[in-house]
């Protein structure tokens, strides 16, 4: 399948706003929200009779699983502030969590959940779409980072990962926010005649042993090799200057 | 089955009685009436979060419904009656006593969970439409259906051993669309 053209949003939050409204305005969709809407905010205001404002974070993850016991698919948005995951694992239904929390990832991590993160706003849509028709919760996180690079060719699927380059000088594995420059890291190398295997991780799930928390603020490096995330050192990202990332990654390669 | 006229109608009062006098145990009046009159629509869920309920509606009800923890069962039911009312068209000029509902079975434990009470209070806003029975000892009655009605819901209280009486409060809350209506069936 190839990249539509037409699928482009400033951000990943607006990319989702987009989504949501277009699915819950079909009645494909319910939005659970609490106080604060968030990246519901446009559902809200476009189809408010497919959002539910559950403003207790306990009762919230009961609410989601009551819309599908009332035969709907259901998205959970979570408010920036740290919360326990597990109800949200332990309902036995599927449910699709949205966050730019960072320190859901963690939770998420603790509590078992797949989790989702998406490099560029068009990958948005098939990533939702996937974690709609998932059996199993799933959490998505979207990151808010500024740094843009073309997004690759091959759609994202849920569940797998998307190979971008093969190399012998070593192994680069990048989510989130990370996936953008792992593209311009990758290229920066390649100039510099270094090839690497480079590898964007947009579903974590928990038996990968992958932390989703490290992929959004390192990339993950280490040998070509590597079969197992505990052998991958972490660069950080810092401020995202791929020039000094792209130096850092160099000393980190074995 | 329908529930678009009165339960008066449709349910055979005395074989009501019957039912529930096999059961004889706090409750079984309502289970009778409901299992009678009500959640064999097909438009219809229950959700039990009744501990002294669960026993009584696992035998009668032959249909599915949802067993949920106290202080879960009404945010399940809340969330149930949003998606329900959502895939009929938003209830728009259905008439009252017809449409998708949800119905809710507590007791007055369930009603000392936290969550209960948030989840009542925001049911008062969200689409759908829910009825939640509670099973109360006379001496808690009161107490209870003041806090349903600051919560915001349409309170109907009726005598649980009386057919007829429950059989009414059924009637009432099915034709009260909105707000959500809470029936505290009164049992020894």
């Amino acid at each position: 399948m190839s990249r539509p053209q037409a699928v482009c949003a400033p951000t990943l939050g607006d990319a989702v706003a987009r989504i949501l409204v277009q699915l819950a305005s079909a009645g494909d969709l319910m939005v659970v929200v609490g106080r604060d809407p968030g990246l519901a905010g446009r559902c809200m205001r476009d189809c408010p009779g497919q959002v539910v404002i559950a403003p207790g974070v306990a009762s919230r993850f009961a609410v989601a699983d009551g819309v599908w016991i009332g035969g709907r698919r259901v998205v959970t948005v979570l408010e920036d502030r740290p919360i326990d995951l597990e109800p949200a694992v332990g309902c036995g239904h599927p449910n699709v969590l949205l966050t730019t929390h960072a320190a859901h990832l963690t939770a998420a991590r603790d509590a078992g959940l797949v989790v989702v993160q998406p490099g560029w706003p068009s990958d948005v849509e098939p990533l939702l779409c996937g974690a709609l028709a998932s059996p199993e919760p799933v959490l998505i996180h979207l990151h808010t980072s500024a740094v843009c690079t073309a997004a690759p060719e091959q759609l994202p699927e849920l569940g797998s990962h998307r190979l971008l380059q093969r190399g012998r000088a070593g192994l680069l594995v990048a989510a989130g926010a990370g996936a953008p420059l792992l593209v311009a890291v990758t290229a920066a190398l390649a100039a510099k005649d270094v090839q690497v295997t480079a590898v964007e991780m947009h579903t974590i799930r928990p038996s990968t042993g992958i932390d989703p928390a490290r992929t959004e603020t390192t990339l993950l490096v280490g040998s070509a090799g590597a079969e197992d995330a505990s052998h991958l050192a972490g660069v950080p990202i810092g401020d995202g200057s791929v020039s000094r990332l792209t130096d850092a990654v160099l000393k980190a390669l074995p | 089955m329908s529930v678009a006229g009165s339960l008066f109608d449709t349910v055979d009062v005395g074989s009501v009685a019957a039912e529930a006098a096999r059961w004889g145990v706090p409750g079984s009046v309502l289970v009778a009436c409901l299992v009678e009159g009500v959640v064999g629509h097909e438009l219809h869920r229950l959700v039990v979060g009744s501990q002294q309920m669960r026993p009584t509606v696992a035998a009668a009800l032959r249909i599915g419904w949802t067993d949920e923890t106290p202080g879960r069962a009404l945010a399940v039911a809340f969330g149930a009656a949003a998606a329900l009312h959502g895939q009929c068209g938003n209830g728009g000029a259905e008439p009252p006593m017809s449409g998708p509902r949800v119905w809710c079975l507590l007791d007055a434990e369930a009603c000392d969970e936290g969550n209960t009470w948030e989840a009542a209070r925001a049911a008062v806003a969200a689409p759908g439409r829910l009825v939640t029975c509670v099973l109360s000892p006379p001496s808690e009655a009161q107490s209870l259906a003041a806090l349903w009605e600051a919560a915001g819901w349409a309170v109907v209280e009726v005598a649980g051993d009386d057919v007829w009486e429950v059989l009414g409060g059924l009637d009432q809350a099915l034709a009260t669309p909105k707000p959500p209506v809470a029936l505290i069936v009164v049992c020894e």
